[in-house]
């Protein structure tokens, strides 16, 4: 048959003209007669894509669970040569890396408790009250997004080398207890709540904390939620700051043992590799597990901003 | 210009029917008017004639030529949107232009169609700003405009393709009471001048009444009747057109038959839409507690029925009217109680409680209006009763 | 400190209101505002300590020399701020870091469009392709890093290229890491553009007769624009502060060929070298708002807006 195709069918990689492939919607435009053809072209299109994408992540795992000499004597293949099992289990329980690990797990926590308590705070302020100077102290806040760690970086070991919290708790997480973009998001979330709302919780007596724990906060959820889930990604995924601020051997997050990898003994090269697959683990199932509340919260803040 | 058949056409998606073996002939020239409530199937078989939707059984020709397989952008048809679908990066002007930058068009007096020069887009173009008042605004962007703008230079997207039929996908339901109004009488005005054929959906019977040659009522994807607007609101094909026509809607009571078959004695909990049950005795007495009323049938009606059937009676509320006690046929009417009194300036609507449900009746203002609470007898205007079947619901005779 | 939604009254507002106002008719409320500053406070301090006094801090050790032990500096000026500036070493740096962003942004961008429009239909499973196209994120900097590492690590490598040994193309191939950790957020916020594009607006496209290509360069790519805009300003920053990837892959080498600012400034960090690290971090500084401003300046007019 050579009359033109539907308009679905006429959907290539360019050019959208289906329903959201979020959300299956009441109109599912003639997906059900796709033309065999078609449908296996987008099937093979996507999996090749996908193949690419994971490609990497592959053969990181081939190198992990292979023997590094026997990999590098079979001129480095695309299948694992030699398997050692128990190489995850290695890396996990080696004292450098479980260590890491936990003060890795220590550092985001605090770190992400703290952004959520001061980003919270501070929307409020910003979305609720009148004072003073309040555009001024909102531009000021803002501005520190354009002051990264990594323009910072110099004065900041400064400081805390001269607190003597080098190889520290406090050195690793202080700096990074307030950010900005948390101000920015869950003030948008506040700023969703309707006024009558406000008016109604005035009127019912309610204080400002009352106001905030009972309202505000369960309204804006979703935005909360998915700052959290941004916040806990970035303070597990740091590196420049942790590795300024430690100079010691033993005392090294998980992101920064990473990077002894490069000159480790080739002959456990692979537990290196497991171990960093490891490192990536938490941040992938944060991810895969608060997917949908990520994607809302985002999506709901700019709706309404 | 061409009209629209739909043989036998039905659309699935997956367990659902959106529309079912959907027989419907569209005439040239004709402003079809598809009218149901949500979820009827109604946008969806529009967007078949579209080719936004594929069919899943059956054919759809627009003219003569089947369309089943043929590409939207080759079928000759422009659609107004609900939502208008404005490109809202592109101003007034260009948005007009749109369907003529890219399709062909069959010229006058040429054999195959072609592309249009930038003189003929420039008049075409125009002429439709100009039918619909919208040369200020040519330069500006949607968002600059009004909902009633919007929907104006939507339909003038439409009307430059100059198509064989126009798709309306509840063109007016975004607008608000006054503006549909105007809109109402323009659209139709619209269609006197340019003679297209039309096919409108929406799930607004006052629309379908006002604006339609003929109305295709559509329910659970199934077309239940079609015709002109005296004719469905005249001779509803079933109860479902029956209660979805008129507003107020037709009151429905749940009866039987006489003895003598030329009565029908109404049921208590009667409104039969309502889920009524049948009478359980049929003495034809006038016992308070077992009825509710007996009305008089024509000798149309009677030869339709035979005593002992159980029937649905249907009532317009303008063909009900409050017996006076010496009334000729005051033993053949249905008692009940005022509930609420609603006087509108012209017409007064009387709510009654009848055996257990309230009906509506319709007066003239300038007739004296019952008290809340007051006792009264309704009679029916001659040739005012509807019958209709309780089994299949559909209208006896 | 719980201070009451302050319903306050005149009289409270006036006996309490603080002192200098600029002449606004605005009463503020003196619990209101205390309640406010009591909020901002926790993030005003640790802005105030590690982000503004910080960027003092950077000035004045860009215009001291010190000694190698930290014991002494003098004032050498503000001349030595352009000078370092003007530096080959900053100017290598600059080069290699703005080279970085001309690797990474386009394809980033392209890549990212390319997957969510194919990902952005209804088929059967294509919820599974998302999470895969998006899966990226879930990776740092440095696991990305080592992954890389495997495939191109000139002595470990599958892929068998040299690339990180070849001065010329190193950083590129250090870029394939960037370019590969930024598939994810790519998609996904080109994804979440696309289904921001009501479907009536691309099937009454299709009904004025456009056909898929031309529907997506007209209808789909301007409605996309704000979004594309947002996801260029993020990859540009992300390549503009980039460390981690060169610390693991290359150390910087081969001979200083993938040295990033970002690189050179940790280079740059004991007593002596202070003040280059300083001044670099000012011009990294510069830099950035910079490129930052000059993007919303001149893509801005090229978005389109519907408001």
């Amino acid at each position: 048959m050579t009359s033109d195709a539907r308009v679905v069918d006429d959907a290539p990689a360019a050019g959208p003209t289906v329903a959201l492939g979020a959300a299956p919607e009441k109109r599912i435009a003639g997906s059900s007669r796709l033309r065999p053809l078609r449908l296996t072209g987008w099937y093979t299109l996507l999996t090749v894509l996908a193949i690419i994408v994971l490609f990497p992540v592959y053969i990181t795992v081939v190198r992990a669970l292979s023997t590094p000499v026997a990999y590098s004597d079979a001129r480095s293949p695309l299948y694992p040569v030699a398997i050692q099992w128990d190489v995850f289990w290695r890396a996990a329980t080696s004292q450098g890396l479980s260590r890491a690990l936990l003060l890795s797990a220590i550092m985001t926590i605090v770190i992400t408790v703290a952004q959520l308590v001061t980003s919270v705070l501070a929307a409020y302020a910003f979305a609720f009250l009148e004072f003073p100077f309040k555009k001024t102290l909102f531009g000021l806040f803002m501005a520190t997004l354009m002051l990264p760690i990594e323009v910072t970086l110099i004065p900041n070991v400064q400081t805390i080398s001269d607190l003597g919290w080098l190889n520290s708790m406090q050195g690793l997480t202080v700096p990074f207890l307030a950010t900005a973009l948390g101000t920015f998001l869950i003030r948008q979330g506040f700023v969703g709540v309707p006024a009558d709302l406000r008016d109604a919780a005035r009127l019912d007596g309610y204080g400002h904390l009352r106001f905030m724990w009972h309202v505000a906060v369960p309204l804006a959820r979703p935005v909360i939620a998915a700052f959290t889930v941004l916040s806990f990604l970035a303070a597990w995924n740091q590196y420049l700051w942790p590795q300024s601020v430690e100079t010691l051997d033993n005392w090294q997050t998980a992101q920064v043992a990473l990077s002894n990898l490069p000159t480790a003994e080739p002959a456990t090269y692979n537990v290196g590799v497991a171990g960093a697959l490891i490192v990536a683990l938490p941040v992938l199932i944060v991810l895969l597990v608060f997917q949908r509340q990520l994607v809302r919260g985002l999506t709901a803040g700019a709706v309404k901003g | 210009m061409a009209g629209v058949t739909f043989d036998a056409v039905t659309k699935r998606y997956g367990d659902v029917t959106a529309v079912a073996d959907l027989d419907l002939t569209i005439a040239d020239g004709e402003f079809l008017v598809l009218l149901g409530p949500s979820g009827c199937g109604k946008t969806t078989a529009l967007r078949m004639i579209a080719g936004l939707e594929d069919i899943t059984d059956g054919r759809l020709s627009i003219g003569d030529r089947v369309v089943n397989d043929v590409d939207p952008r080759k079928r000759d048809v422009a659609m107004v949107f609900q939502s208008y679908a404005l490109y809202p990066h592109q101003n007034v002007a260009k948005n007009i232009a749109s369907p003529l930058t890219v399709r062909e068009y069959r010229v006058d007096g040429e054999n195959e169609p072609r592309k249009l020069t930038k003189a003929e887009r420039d008049e075409r173009i125009d002429e439709a700003a100009r039918m619909l008042g919208l040369e200020p605004y040519l330069k500006r962007k949607p968002g600059a405009l009004s909902g009633g703008q919007r929907q104006r230079v939507a339909l003038a997207r439409a009307i430059v393709a100059r198509p064989q039929v126009f798709l309306m996908d509840e063109p007016l339901s975004n607008l608000d009471a006054k503006l549909r109004t105007q809109t109402r009488a323009e659209l139709v005005d619209l269609h006197r001048r340019v003679g297209t054929t039309i096919v409108y959906v929406t799930h607004d019977q006052v629309e379908a009444m006002t604006m339609a040659t003929r109305i295709a009522v559509l329910d659970n994807g199934r077309l239940q009747q079609v015709g002109t607007a005296e004719e469905v609101y005249d001779t509803p094909a079933n109860l479902f057109v029956a209660g979805f026509i008129g507003t107020p809607p037709m009151n429905t009571f749940t009866a039987r038959v006489s003895e003598d078959g030329r009565r029908v004695i109404i049921g208590r909990g009667g409104n039969a839409a309502l889920g009524g049950a049948p009478l359980a005795d049929a003495a034809p007495s006038p016992d308070a507690a077992l009825t509710a009323g007996r009305l008089v049938l024509d000798d149309a009606k009677a030869a339709l029925v035979r005593p002992g059937n159980d029937v649905i009676v249907g009532v317009r509320p303008e063909h009900l009217h409050l017996a006076a006690g010496d009334d000729e046929h005051s033993g053949d009417a249905i008692s009940g109680r005022v509930h609420n009194v609603e006087w509108l300036g012209h017409e007064a609507v009387i709510a009654v409680d009848v055996a257990g449900s309230t009906i509506a009746v319709r007066q003239r203002a300038d007739r004296e209006l019952p008290d809340v609470g007051a006792d009264v007898s309704l009679a029916p205007a001659p040739g005012g009763v509807h019958l209709f079947d309780p089994a299949t619901s559909e209208r006896l005779g | 400190m719980t201070a009451p939604v302050a319903v306050a009254t005149a009289d409270t507002a006036l006996a309490d209101a603080p002192k200098p106002k600029r002449r606004r008719r605005r009463r503020y409320h003196a619990g209101e505002v205390l309640a406010a500053y009591a909020c901002l406070a926790p993030s005003a301090v640790i802005f105030a300590v590690f982000m503004y006094y910080p960027l003092y801090q950077l000035f004045v050790e860009a215009t001291h020399q010190s000694n190698s032990f930290g014991t002494k500096s003098r004032y050498v000026g503000f001349g030595n701020i352009g000078d370092v500036l003007g530096g080959s070493d900053f100017m290598s740096g600059l080069g290699h870091t703005l080279l970085y962003v001309v690797y990474t942004v386009p394809a980033g961008l392209i890549l990212g469009i390319l997957l969510a429009v194919a990902a952005h239909r209804h088929l059967r499973g294509i919820k599974i392709y998302q999470t895969i196209f998006s899966s990226t994120v879930a990776t740092s900097v440095a696991v990305t890093s080592v992954i890389f590492l495997t495939l191109i690590n000139p002595s470990t490598g599958v892929l068998k290229i040299d690339i990180l040994n070849n001065p010329d193309w190193a950083l590129f191939g250090v870029s394939w890491s960037s370019i590969w950790q930024n598939i994810g957020l790519s998609f996904l916020i080109v994804l979440a553009g696309l289904q921001a594009i009501p479907e009536e607006l691309l099937e009454a496209a299709t009904l004025d007769g456009y056909g898929p290509v031309r529907r997506f360069f007209k209808v789909t790519l301007p409605l996309l624009s704000p979004v594309l805009l947002f996801l260029v300003v993020v990859l540009v920053v992300f390549a503009l502060q980039s460390y981690a990837q060169v610390d693991i892959l290359t150390q910087g080498g081969p001979a200083g060929a993938t040295e990033t600012l970002v690189y050179k400034i940790t280079q740059n960090q004991s007593p002596r070298l202070m003040s280059n690290g300083a001044a670099m971090s000012i011009g990294l500084f510069v830099v950035t708002v910079i490129i930052t401003a000059l993007q919303f300046g001149l893509l801005s007019k090229r978005v389109n807006y519907d408001q």
